[in-house]
């Protein structure tokens, strides 16, 4: 499976191809960075379901835009696509905290048990390890979850991640050391959970 | 280099972030101190538990219809757009048509004569044309 890091050598093509509209050229990007995205929204957000609708509206936002995009020199596409990705995780989280503070103001006056959004909104993982783990990770602030996943898992250089996040590369040096200091933390209270 | 200053480039140490100078600084350091070799140790876990995180699973496929889903939303969004646009000269033209006075009569809605012959609106329209 590609990852993001790896450099996909027809870019151009694909961009130029995306912009033509050919319907092969979105089959493509799903299938070069379809996977990686997906797991990158749903590592990020830890909904399923949503993770789906993002990326979905990833591909329509990359379709409106992709016209007026320049791929610049030594610059990769999937910069590109996982800053999209990354916007609209932060728009859904906003929402998602209107929601939550909905539903808190609804849970006080009418008084029930109900979550709805740990049961309606969070998609249930798949079980309790992967739970857990999700739930360390979501536990993390946004900005620090994000390169974090952004350097590990999709192998990001940190000028890249500068770019995704918005951020100077410096900030992003110091946004993934205390991202590991604060798991390291979790670790030496919860045991088992970070091993090596 | 203190352990507090190598304990701090650490992590973008592993993510092979610094100069090769002031890696070869680092690893010279990590060889002779256990305890800045245990927090490596430490920090790579944290990796290898990012690593292990669940994936989202299945494989990602386009939405029914797409790309001409997209054209579809696009043109949705573009008349939406151009509806918006439009409004403003919309109600300009409504109101305009309210307030203007009636001229010479082209059947239909302009036939209708809110202003009959020895009305106060006729006289008053009078003074402003003479030639009514």
């Amino acid at each position: 499976m590609p990852t993001g890091a790896e450099p996909v050598e027809d870019d151009r093509e694909l961009i130029e191809k995306l912009r033509q509209g050919h319907p092969e050229a979105f089959e493509r990007l799903l299938k070069v960075y379809g996977q990686t995205l997906l797991n990158f929204i749903y590592r990020y957000t830890g909904d399923r379901f949503c993770a789906e609708d993002i990326l979905q509206e990833t591909l329509l936002r990359v379709y409106r835009a992709v016209s007026g995009f320049e791929l610049r020199e030594n610059a990769r596409f999937s910069t590109w696509l996982f800053r999209i990705a990354y916007n609209l995780c932060l728009n859904e989280i906003s929402r998602r905290k209107r929601v939550f503070r909905f539903f808190e103001e609804f849970r006080r006056y009418c008084l029930t048990d109900m979550d709805p959004v740990q049961g309606v909104l969070a998609g249930q993982p798949p079980d309790e390890a992967a739970a857990g783990a999700l739930k360390a990770m979501q536990s993390l602030p946004e900005q620090q979850r994000a390169a974090l996943l952004l350097k590990v898992n999709d192998e990001f250089s940190y000028a890249e991640i500068a770019v995704i996040l918005g951020v100077s590369v410096s900030s992003v040096e110091s946004l993934i050391f205390r991202a590991r200091r604060r798991l390291k933390k979790m670790a030496g209270k919860t045991g088992p959970k970070v091993t090596s | 280099m203190t352990c507090r200053n190598v304990q701090r480039m650490l992590s973008a140490f592993i993510d092979g972030e610094h100069s090769p100078e002031a890696a070869a600084r680092i690893s010279d350091h990590l060889h002779s101190c256990p305890a800045c070799r245990a927090e490596l140790a430490a920090i790579e876990a944290t990796s290898l538990f990012v690593k292990d995180l669940p994936g989202a699973g299945g494989v990602p496929t386009l939405a029914p219809g797409a790309p001409p889903a997209f054209r579809r939303a696009e043109r949705r969004n573009a008349r939406r757009e151009k509806r918006w646009a439009d409004l403003p000269g919309i109600i300009a033209e409504g109101f305009l048509e309210c307030v203007r006075p009636a001229g010479p009569s082209s059947g239909g809605l302009d036939a209708f004569q809110d202003t009959p012959p020895g009305s106060l609106g006729r006289i008053y329209l009078g003074m402003l044309d003479p030639s009514q």
